[in-house]
């Protein structure tokens, strides 16, 4: 370039080589990464989930000790007082239906956790499984950390995202009551479908309302083997877990709760001790919240069951000079239902026919 | 722990078409008509015994095609009938942290196979019914339960070689240790009918002479319903008390 100063010219040609090096560096590169292609991982080998060695004592099948625990402080549900008029007109004669009409559940799904069809009244079961992550696969669980992770969930609300990385079977059961006398804990994961699961470290949590057609005071009796506890109103009302281990283990998330009535744990009910529960009372037609968790933890028999007092009710009384007390019902049961419970309920622990049902109508 | 034990089982029957009593009917042939009650067939021709006690003797090729008919259905063939029992037996861990006992499950699947034992021609449906029978295991336990019922319709015809098998629903029967004590359900015997199309049971089989003999009282009965010896519904036994 005639009269441009030579640095000029220089600096030019420089730049100029600069340029045309960097060019070459980019096409070099993008025609790297067109090529480059996508090659998956390898599988990882994952090792088999040992079962760990039992840290808990085993078990056994025999009679458990009676338990000594003495309660020392009386506690009430916080409920609001309400002024109740004479508690006649339920009496303990034949539960039937007053009107409206019934649904009637398929009975071919009719189990003693609960049929494979809602009639409205009911409680729908979701059943968890420890052993199992969400996604199916085998975790680590042992009675220790069930416990552990059962108080966590109770302490949370009994929110379900509490232990949501557990398996939830896609399976719903709906159930009008929970009287299940003492049977092999396979028979739980079988009624939801899951049987390849073994019985051991899992739950089912049931969800409904809890209604009655006139005002009414009454309280639960239970026992679980190993968790049964009732939530009502937002309020603790029954810790009727397996006492011991079980039972103290979950009684911080369960608000500390412990039963105030001296006939509690003096009557057996299935294969362990009633636990009475507090009052409950109920304005008519106005439903309140109920959530029932029941579940396994070591494995072997199952037992879940839960009956009713109404306040004010001679009952019979059975051989243990307990009284025959009928079971938490929402329909009338089945003859379906009557004989599932039956075949593993032995006589006069509960009554299957009897007292209120628990509806709007 | 599973074991698997697979036991194919048929108990087979030779039963011999029933010839009912017959009852005294009008019979018509070539125009004309008779009363008389069935006797027998002998060679070409039908013998009767009319309504004044005489015997009478029809050729068979004057009879009504109605008559031929009744007569074909009077005198079905001989069939052999069997009760199908499959069974495969499992065991069910209840966990690593206990000492009980497992339970042990019984899967079954109930049938039938009937076969013509002749090669007369019959061509007429059959209706053939079959009810699975099981009881209580429990020691004390006297209850039975209806474990399964099935039918399934065939006409013996050159073309299914006159044989016919069907099976039914899966059912599976627990029994365990509970309490102490042996619980559970567990196979009894079964009822097989078989009905032409008069309505009539030509043929029937059974593990056990009470059921045949209760049979329209089982037969009222839902699949999973607890019975007695009368055959009529009842819960089941219940378990006696061990801690108290």
């Amino acid at each position: 370039m005639k009269g441009a100063p030579s640095g000029f010219v220089i600096s030019l040609a420089v730049h100029a080589a600069a340029f045309s090096l960097a060019g070459l560096l980019v096409v070099f590169t993008v025609q790297q990464r067109e090529e480059k292609k996508f090659v998956p991982p390898k599988p990882v080998d994952r090792p088999k989930m040992k079962l760990k060695k039992p840290k808990v004592k085993v078990k056994k099948s025999a009679k458990p000790k009676a338990t000594t625990r003495i309660v020392t402080k009386v506690k009430r549900a916080s409920m609001p007082d309400i002024q109740l008029p004479e508690m006649s007109g339920i009496t303990d004669g034949i539960a039937g239906g007053v009107g409206g009409f019934e649904i009637i559940p398929d009975l071919q799904e009719v189990t003693i956790f609960g049929s494979g069809q809602s009639i409205g009244s009911d409680f729908v079961g979701t059943f968890i499984d420890f052993k199992r992550d969400r996604g199916g696969r085998p975790v680590t669980m042992d009675p220790d950390m069930i416990r552990s992770e059962l108080n966590r969930f109770f302490s949370r609300g009994w929110k379900p995202s509490s232990i949501a990385r557990f398996y939830r079977s896609p399976k719903k059961l709906y159930a009008t009551s929970f009287m299940i006398p003492p049977i092999k804990s396979a028979l739980a994961p079988s009624a939801f479908d899951e049987r390849s699961t073994i019985g051991y470290c899992w739950a089912v949590h049931y969800t409904g309302h809890l209604v009655y057609k006139d005002d009414i005071t009454f309280r639960f009796w239970g026992h679980g083997d190993d968790i049964l506890a009732v939530k009502v109103g937002g309020k603790v009302v029954l810790n009727g877990c397996w006492p011991g281990d079980t039972e103290d283990a979950v009684q911080p998330g369960l608000d500390g709760w412990s039963s105030s009535s001296a006939d509690s744990r003096k009557f057996y009910m299935g294969n362990n001790t009633a636990v009475v529960g507090d009052w409950i009372s109920l304005k008519a037609g106005e439903p309140l919240d109920m959530e029932v968790v029941i579940g396994e933890v070591p494995g072997g028999t199952f037992c879940s069951m839960l009956a009713v007092e109404v306040e004010g009710v001679e009952y019979e009384r059975n051989k243990q000079g307990g009284p025959i007390l009928p079971m938490f019902k929402t329909a009338e049961p089945s003859y379906e239902l009557i004989d599932a419970i039956y075949e593993d309920m032995v006589e006069g622990e509960a009554s299957v026919t009897n007292g209120p049902i628990f509806r709007d109508y | 722990m599973q074991k698997k034990v697979l036991c194919l089982m048929g108990l087979l029957g030779l039963s011999m078409s029933d010839h009912a009593l017959a009852e005294s009917r009008i019979w018509n042939f070539s125009g004309k008509t008779v009363e008389g009650e069935y006797i027998n067939i002998i060679g070409d021709k039908l013998v009767l015994k009319s309504s004044k006690g005489k015997t009478v003797k029809v050729p068979l090729v004057n009879l009504s095609p109605e008559d031929r008919e009744y007569l074909t259905l009077l005198n079905a063939p001989k069939f052999v009938i069997g009760f199908l029992k499959k069974a495969n037996q499992r065991f069910v861990e209840t966990g690593p942290f206990i000492e009980n006992v497992d339970a042990s499950f019984t899967d079954y699947e109930f049938g039938v196979r009937i076969r013509q034992d002749d090669r007369g021609d019959y061509n007429y449906e059959l209706k053939v019914e079959y009810w699975a029978i099981g009881n209580e295991v429990k020691a004390y336990g006297d209850k039975y339960i209806l474990l399964d019922r099935g039918e399934s319709v065939f006409t013996p015809m050159v073309g299914n070689d006159r044989s016919h098998v069907f099976t039914g629903n899966a059912v599976e029967l627990m029994q365990h240790v509970t309490e102490g004590e042996k619980r559970g359900r567990d196979y009894y015997g079964y009822v097989i009918t078989v009905t032409d199309i008069r309505g009539e049971i030509i043929i029937h089989l059974e593990s056990n002479e009470w059921l045949w003999e209760k049979l329209e009282q089982i037969k009222e009965l839902p699949v999973g319903a607890f019975f007695d010896k009368s055959g009529l519904r009842c819960h089941p036994t219940r378990p006696k008390p061990t801690r108290y």
